[in-house]
């Protein structure tokens, strides 16, 4: 009797074991990673993705990445060869990691056509060595966020230029109110490097040569631009904390109402919607002013990408063409208000853009996108190490002069482009 | 139990020798499998050109580390991780002394007080060094509450945005971990020193201060040397602190080997030399690691801690 138990009970196990590939074989497995940076921002994709998998009978693991644990999860994943097969690159990955990334010109020239155009900033970023190696989904600007009250408080409009940033801003210090003028990050911080930067492009300052062989960085343009953000501060129109802050601190000072002025992506403007709806009617966002030059946003993006090695490569393309599809896209944008930035030149015209003035300077912005240098695994380096905000430490914490401070850093940018010592 | 009168039955010491081989075995794999694979792996991808997701990766030779002394922010790096590590040895060794012998006094509740001063040894290292980020928050944090508040400062101090505070301060927060566990290794310490000397000096007319000097001290050189090393390597190597504190910021002063080698490796897809970043001070720390694992192994063999 214990003889035909034991052997039924075998039986069971290796049946069981034989459904269950049989039902594994049935649905194909698939990996993505959705991003979530905002409270709630990753369920509209995570809708979609499951959605998508339901009607198509593939099985979808869903990571989520963010701000602190994307990076690690695709260099896993391109390392290891398994995890996530299809990927959240930001800013110049698709070009660092460009070697272990599907070949995607064929959809990505698809969801041009079909959703109005990639803006050039889309194109920029996604390709490396005349291939698409990612798809943009997110162009976050960088935006002016300024508190409306105070600038109707102090007789001044919403500065179009750096020079009428400065008068605004010494207005507001002039002023009877407590507020400190302007805070950003003055240290290592994305925030604080695309204001500099912006800054610095938009007095024509440039990393690199027009034909990419030589670093230019210091130059008279360069000088005014790196003069003008210590001048802020040394002009008392900056909150005198800035050297210590990071990405987080000047969302916590615009929403406790330290500061009048700040630059930043949406998330303030999320935060204060969601738990401060008496300030947020106060907090306005506009498109960054214009320097002597042009009006420059360096932007932070975020590219989906499909690891080369993946077994499922073309399941993987099919999803993200379902992602890219005019209504999904659309739902995503929607979902955040426009927050998350637009790739394709289609969604421009959606009628919720009107309805949300303050919310479309994401929009406004787009055509100010520009990058420091052409993407490479060099420009990443110069990006992630910090290179150009460590001017403003060298001149404001080590006594550098502005032009000892660039010198410093065009000679890092020669090291990190070029090997030169 | 004397060995020697086992020895001459030789099957005995075989059999002795053979079943404690098989103990050792599951620990030997797992250390193989953890510690030296990885390890070895990371000295190999340092004589490499490997890029993530790159090419098959080419042998180059000591390219990377003539690399890493030749870029002008390798020696800063460098050199902050040995103040890094210096000041926090130094900070934790003193007060955790201090700890060990106030512990010592106590009577009463010493192992509650003594469970209670391990927590910021215990609490996860993300999580304490998120708390204190919060804390040294230039306008909302509790230090520049208490420093404006009490007068001690006008204005709110940038306690991570100036390099040498910044330093100071992430010392303080290393040694704030550390000093518990110093304590505790210090009180362990005391507790091994027979009462007899004690008793001895003090009626050799010595006071609480020499007693100290004279004895504590000798007696704890050993076990403090010890764990002073551990900890000294094992803060060269912190990460998460440095990490989400300051990114090595302001202007690169508190940027120790690990992030640098973070930075490099996955920031900018360089392995190989971001493997070569730490390993550049290997040479430095192996011989006074091996020294130190003798000296246990000597101590542990001769029954003393």
């Amino acid at each position: 009797m214990r003889k035909i138990g034991l052997s039924l009970l075998v039986l069971g196990v290796i049946l069981g074991f034989g459904f269950s590939s049989v039902s594994q074989a049935q649905a194909p497995k698939l990996g993505i990673v959705v991003y979530k940076d905002n409270p709630n921002q990753h369920i509209p994709t995570t809708e979609l993705v499951n959605r998508w998998a339901k009607e198509n009978n593939v099985q979808v693991d869903i990571t989520i990445g963010g701000h602190s644990n994307r990076l690690t999860i695709n260099t896993t994943a391109l390392e290891g060869g398994t995890g996530p097969d299809i990927l959240m690159l930001a800013d110049f990955e698709p070009n660092l990691f460009s070697k272990g990334l599907l070949d995607l010109s064929d959809i990505a020239e698809k969801i041009g056509v079909q959703d109005g155009g990639w803006y050039p900033i889309s194109k920029e970023i996604g390709t490396a060595d005349g291939q698409w190696k990612a798809l943009p989904i997110y162009i976050y600007m960088h935006e002016m966020m300024y508190r409306k009250d105070i600038l109707q408080a102090v007789g001044a409009k919403v500065p179009q230029t750096w020079d009428e940033f400065r008068t605004v801003l010494k207005k507001i210090k002039n002023s009877k109110s407590k507020i400190q003028p302007f805070g950003v990050a003055y240290g290592r911080s994305f925030d604080g490097q695309q204001f500099l930067i912006s800054v610095i492009l938009s007095n024509g300052g440039q990393v690199l040569s027009n034909d990419g062989k030589k670093v230019v960085f210091n130059s008279p343009e360069t000088v005014k631009g790196l003069k003008y953000v210590i001048g802020l501060y040394r002009d008392g129109l900056v909150d005198p904390t800035v050297p210590g802050w990071d990405d987080s601190t000047n969302n916590q000072a615009m929403l406790s109402g330290r500061i009048a002025f700040t630059f930043n992506g949406f998330s303030i403007k999320m935060a204060a919607e969601k738990d401060f709806p008496e300030l947020n009617p106060k907090i306005g966002a506009a498109v960054y002013p214009a320097g002597p030059v042009s009006r420059v946003s360096f932007p932070f993006t975020l590219s989906y990408g499909i690891r080369k090695d993946s077994s499922q490569s073309e399941l993987a393309k099919k999803l993200l063409a379902y992602l890219f599809e005019p209504k999904n896209y659309q739902y995503v944008l929607e979902s955040t208000s426009g927050a998350t930035g637009v790739s394709l030149k289609g969604f421009a015209n959606l009628p919720f853009w009107a309805k949300r003035p303050d919310w479309k300077a994401n929009l406004d912005a787009i055509p100010t996108a520009r990058l420091f240098a052409p993407p490479s695994a060099a420009t990443a380096e110069v990006n992630n190490s910090y290179v150009i905000v460590d001017m403003i430490g060298d001149v404001l914490v080590r006594g550098m002069t502005e032009e000892k401070a660039i010198e410093k850093a065009a000679k890092r940018m020669e090291e990190i482009y070029f090997g030169k010592k | 139990m004397d060995p020697k009168s086992h020895g001459k039955k030789s099957t005995g010491w075989k059999q002795i020798y053979s079943s404690s081989t098989i103990f050792v075995l599951p620990a030997a794999l797992l250390v193989l499998v953890v510690i030296a694979y990885p390890f070895v792996t990371a000295i190999w991808i340092s004589f490499t050109n490997k890029t993530v997701a790159g090419p098959p990766p080419n042998f180059i030779g000591l390219r990377n580390y003539w690399t890493c002394i030749q870029r002008s922010d390798f020696w800063q790096t460098f050199f902050n991780t040995m103040i890094f590590a210096s000041g926090t040895l130094l900070l934790s060794l003193l007060l955790g002394l201090a700890l060990g012998l106030a512990l010592n006094q106590v009577k009463k509740l010493r192992d509650f007080i003594g469970a209670i001063i391990l927590l910021p040894w215990i609490v996860p290292t993300v999580i304490s060094t998120l708390v204190w980020l919060w804390m040294f928050n230039p306008f909302a944090g509790v230090l520049n509450y208490i420093f404006t508040a009490s007068g001690l400062s006008e204005q709110p101090i940038s306690w991570l945005g100036l390099p040498r505070l910044a330093m100071i301060s992430v010392i303080v927060v290393s040694a704030w971990r550390n000093i518990p566990y110093f304590g505790v290794i210090t009180l362990a310490g005391i507790k091994q020193i027979p009462h007899q000397l004690f008793e001895a000096s003090q009626i050799d007319g010595a006071n609480a201060f020499q007693r100290f000097v004279y004895v504590t001290v000798p007696a704890l050189k050993g076990v403090l040397f010890v764990y002073s090393t551990l900890v000294f390597v094992q803060t060269a190597y912190d990460f998460a602190l440095i990490y989400i504190l300051t990114r090595g910021g302001p202007v690169g002063s508190t940027e120790v080997l690990s992030v640098k080698s973070f930075m490099t490796a996955f920031e900018t897809g360089q392995m190989g030399l971001g493997a070569a970043v730490p390993l550049f001070a290997f040479p430095l720390f192996a011989p006074w690691v091996m020294i130190v694992t003798r000296r246990m192994i000597t101590q542990w063999a001769g029954g003393a801690v």
